[in-house]
């Protein structure tokens, strides 16, 4: 099919025009940008100048430190209208450049300080070169493109071009050739504009994209490792914290409980020894005791190993032991537990039984509960499982309990430990862990 | 078999049947075990003055009461440590050479050279099983009244395997180490030549040969055994 030649022009004008249209309204607003940059420059080296002085006298003042952080929010003011320039500038010059790869927050708060003075500071040499360049290009531009609106004909000389002292003539005798060379001479000036504001503005936006985007930027990436890593070790510390406290207390309960009894054992073994001639009646006595020890012992050792590796939890995992522990407890317990489809991580089965375990005797020894519940929910990523009962509350973390202990535990294997407990009750210890 | 005050006379020891009742204050945060020990005590014909289950109240008690010999469990409320060892070294600085046997789960050797460092004597420090041994322990409970010293063998035991690397006991021959061990463990002069199948006099004259290589100055007989002892837990 044949297109009319209107049709082809207008085809082919289109995307010029829009082009041009383009780059005309990118010029302006990039000249305006450049052109009010002396203002907002001159304006922020004095807020910073001021601020200077603020906190000077702040710091001399007893009790100063607000008057000082008022300061800093004063000489930051400065960049944060260069940020919020600069977005603008983006947005509105269309998305020629770095504006369209990240969206920008113009007031993000940044700790620091001393990138925004310096900004301050270092951006008004750069404003005064480029500002001034850009007004010259644009009067010299418009002057001599309108050139043929003020010409009146006068018989003139050559024309010439004054530079300080030194002279140019152009030998442009005739009229005619001044107007044209004024004209072309504008125009040049004119149609290069874009290419100087373009410049200007890769310069003075670069300079302030840098100091106040791209470093604020890299220093949050940083403190966002620094973060991370700090939170690893935490739970590196956490973990190791816990084993040192678990040992701690095997150790204790190993020396109060069994080796107690069995030292009685001898001692009774040894009185029987003792008497057994003499005495045998307090020999028999002896005995009798001494098998009530060992009794004792027996019973003490089988909740120690409990109390160091579950055997049911091993064998049968967390639900069974869930029950087995609600049928242990004194306190009557409601157990709410999804069945689980698959082992769960040992980890966190046994983070998640001890959990269980610490929270019943304390509902024991403290709440004068009369009833509590275990719940356990297995969603996405997470396993969560708590422990509620009706007693008195007032169960903290920092108050012993053992809560402390349970916390570094979860912290252990990335999870975390919340109690709700007012005075008076009720009491509510949630565990969340990660798993899969 | 331990170390006596009859014994710088190099008379014969004393005889068992004539020890006297002994007033005796219990330390030990255990209730199980401080029945056991007051049962023990009293069926023996002792009188128990006092039971205290933390150091503080040891200290009074031994102060109050001024017992012949306070038997002391190592740890006790509210450190859980060597509660009952600081206690006893205190109380000993206000009674001085009040007579103390400090019974513990395990024995440490710098825990008895602390109960030792006052050269004094009247001190016992023996792992708890040994009460199972009634009368050794009864026996030891006396000694440990009348002024003697009575290490466990298991302190003695690490004693002998610490000494491998060189000191102070260096120049001792075998036979005297042998000697200054079983002093430790509180075997009287008599007890030791029987051990060894030597004569009395041989023993004695070990014992003053291991006192002069020691450095210990010539004095009471009683106190440079004490010193020897000491000597040889630093070692």
């Amino acid at each position: 099919m044949i297109e009319s030649f209107p049709t082809v022009v207008r085809g082919w004008w289109r995307p010029g025009a829009r082009f041009g249209f383009r780059i005309a309204r990118r010029t302006l607003v990039e000249s305006l940008y450049l052109l009010t940059a002396p203002l907002t420059a001159v304006t922020g080296v004095l807020l910073v100048l001021g601020a200077l002085c603020i906190a000077a006298a702040g710091l001399l003042l007893p009790g100063g430190s607000r008057v000082v952080a008022r300061a800093q929010i004063l000489a930051r003011r400065s960049a944060d209208a260069e940020r919020w320039r600069i977005a603008k500038l983006r947005a509105l010059a269309g998305g020629a450049d770095r504006s369209g790869q990240r969206p920008e927050r113009p007031a993000a708060p940044d700790p620091r300080l001393w990138l925004d003075v310096a900004h301050a500071v270092a951006v008004l040499p750069v404003v005064l070169v480029t500002s001034v360049v850009t007004a010259l290009w644009w009067f010299l531009g418009v002057a001599t493109l309108t050139f043929p609106l003020r010409y009146t004909p006068t018989p003139a000389g050559p024309m010439n071009l004054y530079a300080g002292f030194a002279r140019l003539s152009l030998e442009l005798a005739s009229p005619a050739w001044h107007l044209a060379f004024a004209v072309s001479l504008g125009m040049a000036l004119l149609l290069t504009l874009p290419l100087e504001t373009r410049a200007c503005v890769a310069a003075q936006a670069g300079l302030g994209q840098s100091l106040l985007f791209d470093v604020p930027a890299l220093y949050r990436r940083i403190s966002g490792l620094e973060e991370e890593r700090n939170s690893a070790r935490a739970q590196t510390v956490a973990a190791v914290t816990a084993e040192a406290a678990a040992l701690r207390r095997l150790e204790r309960d190993i020396h109060d409980g069994p080796q107690q009894r069995l030292v009685r054992l001898a001692m009774e073994l040894g009185r029987a020894q003792h008497h057994f001639d003499s005495r045998p009646e307090t020999a028999r006595q002896a005995l009798a005791d001494a098998i009530a020890q060992t009794q004792e012992a027996l019973a003490e050792l089988r909740a120690l190993s409990r109390g160091i590796a579950p055997p049911i939890l091993t064998d049968r995992g967390l639900r069974e032991a869930l029950t087995a522990l609600a049928a242990r407890s004194s306190v009557p317990v409601d157990l709410d537990a999804d069945p689980l489809d698959h082992r769960l991580d040992a980890a966190v089965e046994t983070a998640a039984y001890f959990v269980v375990a610490e929270a019943l005797t304390n509902v024991a020894k403290h709440s004068h509960a009369r009833r509590c519940a275990i719940g356990l929910r297995h969603g996405e990523a997470t396993l969560r499982i708590w422990v509620a009962d009706d007693g008195v509350g007032g169960a903290a973390l920092n108050k012993g309990h053992g809560l402390r202990g349970l916390d570094d535990r979860l912290n252990a294997a990335g999870g975390r430990l919340r109690v709700t407990s007012p005075s008076g009750g009720p009491t509510t210890i949630t565990a969340e862990l990660p798993c899969c | 078999m331990l170390l006596t005050p009859y014994e710088a006379a190099s008379g014969p020891p004393p005889d068992r049947g004539a020890r006297g009742t002994l007033r005796i204050v219990v330390a030990d945060d255990s209730v199980l075990l401080r029945e056991g020990l007051v049962r023990l005590l009293a069926e023996d014909g002792h009188q128990v003055v006092a039971t205290v289950g933390d150091g503080p109240a040891l200290v009074e008690a031994v102060l109050r009461y001024r017992p012949d010999v306070s038997v002391v469990d190592v740890r006790m409320p509210p450190t859980h440590t060597d509660e009952g060892l600081r206690a006893a070294i205190t109380a000993r600085s206000h009674v001085p050479d009040a007579p103390m046997l400090v019974l513990s789960q395990y024995v440490e050797a710098s825990y008895a050279a602390d109960l030792l460092a006052d050269g004094s004597g009247a001190v016992g420090y023996l792992l708890k099983d040994r009460v199972a041994r009634v009368e050794e322990f009864l026996d030891a409970l006396h000694r440990v009244a009348h002024g003697a010293t009575v290490l466990d063998p298991e302190v003695v035991a690490q004693m002998l395997a610490r000494q491998r690397q060189g000191n102070a006991l260096d120049p001792l021959t075998p036979r005297e180490r042998q000697l200054l061990a079983l002093m430790a463990e509180g075997h009287s002069n008599t007890a030791i030549a029987a051990r060894l199948v030597i004569s009395a006099s041989a023993v004695e004259k070990h014992v003053g040969n291991i006192f002069t290589k020691l450095g210990l100055p010539p004095g009471d007989a009683q106190h440079r055994r004490v010193l020897a002892v000491l000597t040889y837990l630093r070692a």
